[in-house]
């Protein structure tokens, strides 16, 4: 399945009193377009931790990104974050963080433009992640303002007169019945011909007046949007389109800075078999229009003869490196260089072309620099604001009752008007998953968005998941400690343990056979309603011990005091993750295959 | 100020020794009635009867199968071994006895005192031990929990969820009491931990003989660990039974939903889940009748509809500007609930014309599929120039046993009363 989403050696850490604190350490994941992918493991594990930094939520200092990559839709999330935070070690305790406030700023500028529209998260407590003094449905709203600005000013531009079709609409919101069908009735005819909602369910309701009478009122609500409105959509509009571009341009250059590690592990005959049979790399040397890749004779030559050596590429060299990439498209590689369009042959290197920039245009960024500084003052001043932004979240109100439909809240006008605090849990959680698809995401993060929840109401958040999955298609990276869930929902689980991923396998293998004595411990772990063999009283299989303070990790691999496997290689050298079948991947002394000759769980 | 009923006309025996499992979704009123048992909190009514002789029981159940309703005039038996009318003095000196294990660990143990002087407490404050015997007592008592004497001069926020947990356990324990309340004592606790805490739990019973009643929302640990379960919904008992018996044959349509809301850990299974539509009722007004038919899949007509069920489609359907159907009335002015009555009226009086209409339209509706609402009215009537939708009486289903010592209180199964129409 082609991945939307890779993450490679992903590292976070924070600072603390006690000294530096790896919360996750070294992470690869992969997430395919409209899969769902599991992270199950205990708490204090890192499975929020890797889905913030993916998020780039971290607060930054006391945490820090320290390294790794996250491919998603053709750019590195993380480019040019080693500049953001800069670590200056101290003779005495933790080194000392130093954020440099213009690259933050640049780099949360630049993830504003991915998040929610390309991927969104719904946070474990949703009363604790709406904000209790606004409504629910302007909390929706903003969202949609933020990500679908250029459509809703679309569509404040295409306000027109009420057609008979339109009249016919409302003559039949008028008569139907059932309240779930009037709402469905005036959502769409709010939507096609540019009204509230809410006014369109005023006049409905005023039944003093005759239905003729109410056309006729309907009529004077509809219309073309005021001259000032229309100026400032189209200013909103096109100020939207530069800035997207803006970043676009900035960040491709800098993912293509990054692609060098990407390159390294392309080449690298242990991570991908595809290398196997071409010459070592020696060097990369990513440059503006073209990563360069230096190669080596042969592996046995040493790295001092890189300098005055090296091979020189030839027009196989430069086929296979070609093949190379052909083949990987649609994997993990493929998302990493999919911006690359040709493969050249240079007098030392095999350079992988990108696509030329455009010239720089003076003019088209002087605009750009003097809108955005006009929009800035002009929401500077609270009343402006209001004036303006007004008709703007008018229009995003048919979008946040769609919303509030998608996920099956009852009678989402009136949910529209109230506070968080008037719903219950179940429903805050269905307005933060409404909030998470605002933008139309191809991820969405769900970090434990069912633990706060009584079952029955999980049960139905579950559904709805399920429910959405198929409607929307977008991936879901579900955390979560119940393997129970898990087992209801997922495709693909990952384990994690102590800040690191120990096994990632398609969810029927996972639990017909789990490798990692940490997925065994788990699953042996689990109270269930269906109980195996299991007579009811009788003691319940534990995994001894605590997850490790992560302060100060174990030797080796991070379970082995808690393992009943564990041997002595498992406290001196640290497992790395390998595929023992294909599809699955273990980090486990006891499934490499050069030792093979320990004994099997 | 409106009156809330978190817990109403619940009957529950514990025998000793055992463990008896009290299951419901959050607002229940299971934490209440946990409570209760142990005097936190004063019932408004009703008593609380502790540590009666077995052949006293008997009779004490036959006299509350007599004369139930009459809670004014407790007999001399139940006063004898009342404890909700005990002085404050006599029931402190039953406390030791009685014991709370709560929620949360992060919250339920002092954050200033040292473990020492947490697990000492209650020994001191019961006036059970000198402070001397009480620490020697106390660390003990931490190592029969599984922790060790180092332990002893931390303060809480050192240990992780399990190990305070076990802290909160061992303080519950070490007054050598008879009986614990463990009020949800795992949730806050991942699935490891959580089995290491369960098997810590039975070990402790087996050895001295406890008594436990487990209030959690989780049924898989209810199956692990409990005899018997009560089902608790809005307040209500509406199922009781041995385990097994529960597990394997559940009755009650909520509990059928909530057996079928949790979750498999096993992806090849895939089972038919039963999907409860709305949300629990808000227990200031709770809906009348079965408390659970607004919900209920196998809801009958007798089930306890009333007029509030259907006010807000009445303000449609026999409105004849929304609907055509209802053009031949005049503008409709006002939707009144009386008792069991909904009341229609109308800008002029109503004739009979008007009133053979509306019983048409509530004919029409009570054939569509979710009509059962509508099935439950009675008799259209007029009644001084408006026009009345008569309801069955509601009436709340009993608590009665259908088989050996399966109570539930539902109108699906035979043994329960069905109610009649209004006197």
């Amino acid at each position: 399945m082609e991945p939307i989403l890779v993450v490679r050696g992903l590292k976070t850490e924070f600072t603390t009193s006690r000294g530096l604190l790896r919360a996750v350490d070294g992470v690869d994941l992969d997430v395919g377009k409209g899969e769902v992918l599991g992270i199950v493991g205990e708490s204090g594990c890192g499975k929020t931790v890797t889905a913030l930094s993916i998020m780039y939520l971290i607060t930054q200092p006391p945490g820090r990104i320290a390294g790794g990559q996250i491919w998603f839709r053709g750019v590195n999330l993380l480019a040019g974050s080693e500049e953001d935070v800069r670590v200056r070690p101290r003779p005495k305790g933790p080194p000392k963080l130093i954020p440099s406030d213009s690259h933050l700023k640049r780099h949360r500028a630049r993830m504003n433009k991915v998040r929610g529209r390309g991927m969104s998260m719904v946070f474990q407590e949703p009363m604790s992640s709406l904000n209790p003094v606004l409504r629910v449905g302007y909390q929706v709203a903003e969202v949609i303002m933020f990500q679908r600005r250029q459509e809703l000013c679309d569509r404040i531009l295409s306000h027109r007169s009420l057609t008979a079709e339109d009249r016919d609409l409302f003559r039949q919101a008028i008569v139907t019945l059932d309240p779930a069908e009037r709402d469905r009735i005036v959502a769409g005819l709010s939507a096609r011909a540019g009204l509230r909602a809410d006014k369109v369910n005023a006049l409905i309701d005023a039944s003093r007046l005759s239905i003729d009478e109410r056309i006729q009122r309907l009529e004077r609500l509809a219309g073309r949007p005021r001259r000032a409105d229309r100026w400032w959509a189209r200013f909103l509009k096109r100020l939207d389109a530069m800035e997207e571009a803006h970043v676009a341009r900035e960040w491709a250059r800098l993912s293509r800075q990054s692609l060098g590690q990407a390159a390294i592990d392309l080449f690298d005959p242990n991570k991908n078999t595809a290398a196997r049979g071409l010459p070592p790399l020696a060097s990369v040397s990513p440059r503006e229009e073209a990563l360069e890749l230096y190669f080596r004779a042969s592996p046995d030559r040493g790295r001092e003869r890189e300098q005055e050596g090296g091979l020189v590429p030839t027009e196989d060299l430069r086929a296979a490196v070609g093949d190379l990439l052909r083949t990987s498209a649609g994997g993990p590689f493929g998302v990493m260089f999919a911006d690359v369009t040709s493969v050249a042959r240079g007098e030392r290197a095999i350079e992988l072309r990108f696509p030329a920039r455009p010239p720089f245009a003076p003019g088209a960024e002087l605009d750009y620099l003097f809108r955005r500084g006009l929009y800035r003052f002009l929401l500077l001043l609270p009343i402006v604001r209001t004036l303006l932004m007004r008709p703007v979240e008018e229009e995003a109100r048919g979008y946040v009752l769609d919303l509030l439909r998608l996920v099956r809240i009852p009678e989402a006008m009136k949910v529209y008007g109230e506070y968080p605090h008037e719903l219950s849990g179940g429903m805050q959680q269905r307005v933060m998953i409404a909030m998470a698809l605002a933008g139309e995401p191809a991820l969405m993060i769900a970090d434990e968005p069912t633990t706060a929840l009584d079952v029955t109401t999980q049960a139905q958040i579950l559904w709805l998941l399920k429910d959405l999955r198929k409607r929307i298609n977008a991936a879901i990276l579900y955390i979560t400690h119940d393997l129970a869930v898990i087992a209801e929902l997922s495709d693909r689980v990952a384990v994690m343990y102590a800040g690191k991923i120990v096994e990632d396998s398609p969810v029927a293998d996972l639990f017909r056979e789990p490798l990692h004595p940490y997925t065994q411990g788990l699953l042996e772990s689990i109270v269930s309603t269906e109980s195996r063999q299991l007579e009811p009283g009788s003691p319940l299989p534990t995994i001894p011990g605590v997850v490790p303070d992560l302060l100060n990790p174990p030797s080796g691999c991070r379970f082995h005091p808690r393992c009943k496997f564990a041997f002595e290689r498992c406290r001196l050298e640290e497992p790395l993750l390998l595929s023992p079948s294909p599809n699955r991947k273990v980090a486990c002394h006891l499934y490499d295959k050069e030792a093979a000759n320990v004994r099997a769980p | 100020m409106a009156k809330v009923h978190a817990v109403d006309s619940v009957d529950l025996a514990i025998h000793r020794g055992e463990t008896v499992a009290l299951v419901g979704e959050s607002g229940c009123g299971k934490t209440t009635l946990g409570r209760l048992l142990l005097r936190l909190i004063e019932p408004t009514q009703g008593d609380v009867l502790y540590n009666i002789p077995e052949e006293e029981y008997e009779r004490i159940r036959g006299e509350r199968g007599s004369d139930s309703g009459d809670d004014g005039h407790a007999s001399d038996l139940v006063r004898r071994y009342s404890m909700s009318r005990l002085r404050r003095r006599s029931m402190k000196s039953l406390r030791r006895f009685l014991q709370p294990v709560f929620q949360d660990p992060f919250t339920s143990l002092d954050p200033r005192m040292l473990i020492k002087d947490i697990l000492a407490e209650p020994l001191i404050v019961n006036g059970i031990a000198t402070r001397q015997e009480a620490y020697e007592l106390g660390a003990k008592q931490l190592q029969d929990v599984g922790l060790r004497a180092e332990h002893l001069y931390r303060f809480p926020h050192e240990f992780s969820g399990g190990q305070r947990q076990r802290i909160a356990i061992a303080r519950a324990l070490v007054s050598e009491p008879e009986f614990l309340m463990l009020d949800e004592p795992t949730s806050a606790l991942d699935v490891s931990v959580q089995a290491q805490i369960l098997n810590l739990l039975q070990d402790i019973q087996q050895k001295q003989g406890l008594t436990y009643l487990l209030i959690t929302h989780n049924l898989s640990v209810v199956r692990h660990m409990a005899d018997r379960v009560a089902v608790m919904y809005l307040g209500r008992i509406v199922e009781r039974a041995p385990t097994a018996e529960l597990f394997a044959n559940p009755l009650h349509p909520y509990t059928k939903a909530l057996l079928s809301a949790i979750p498999v850990p096993d992806p090849s299974r895939r089972r038919e889940r039963i999907i409860l539509p709305g949300e629990v009722p808000s227990p200031i007004n709770p809906p009348s009748g079965c408390r659970f038919h607004t919900r209920c899949g196998f809801v009958l007509v007798h089930c306890g509809w009333s007029p509030r069920d259907i006010a807000t489609i009445a303000t449609h359907l026999f409105d004849p500007s929304r609907n055509p159907d209802a053009a031949d009335l005049t503008k409709l002015e006002e939707v009144v609930i009386q008792g069991d009555r909904l009341l229609l009226e109308y800008h002029t009086p109503a004739t009979e014309e008007h009133r053979q209409r509306v019983e048409r339209l509530v004919k029409a509706r009570a054939d569509l599929p979710d009509g059962i609402r509508f099935r439950a009215i009675q008799q259209v009537a007029l009644d001084d120039g408006r026009i009345a939708l008569e309801f069955l009486h509601p009436m709340e289903p009993s608590l009665d046993e259908v088989s050996n010592d399966h109570f539930v209180s539902c109108y699906l199964y035979p043994n329960s009363t069905v109610p009649g129409r209004p006197k």
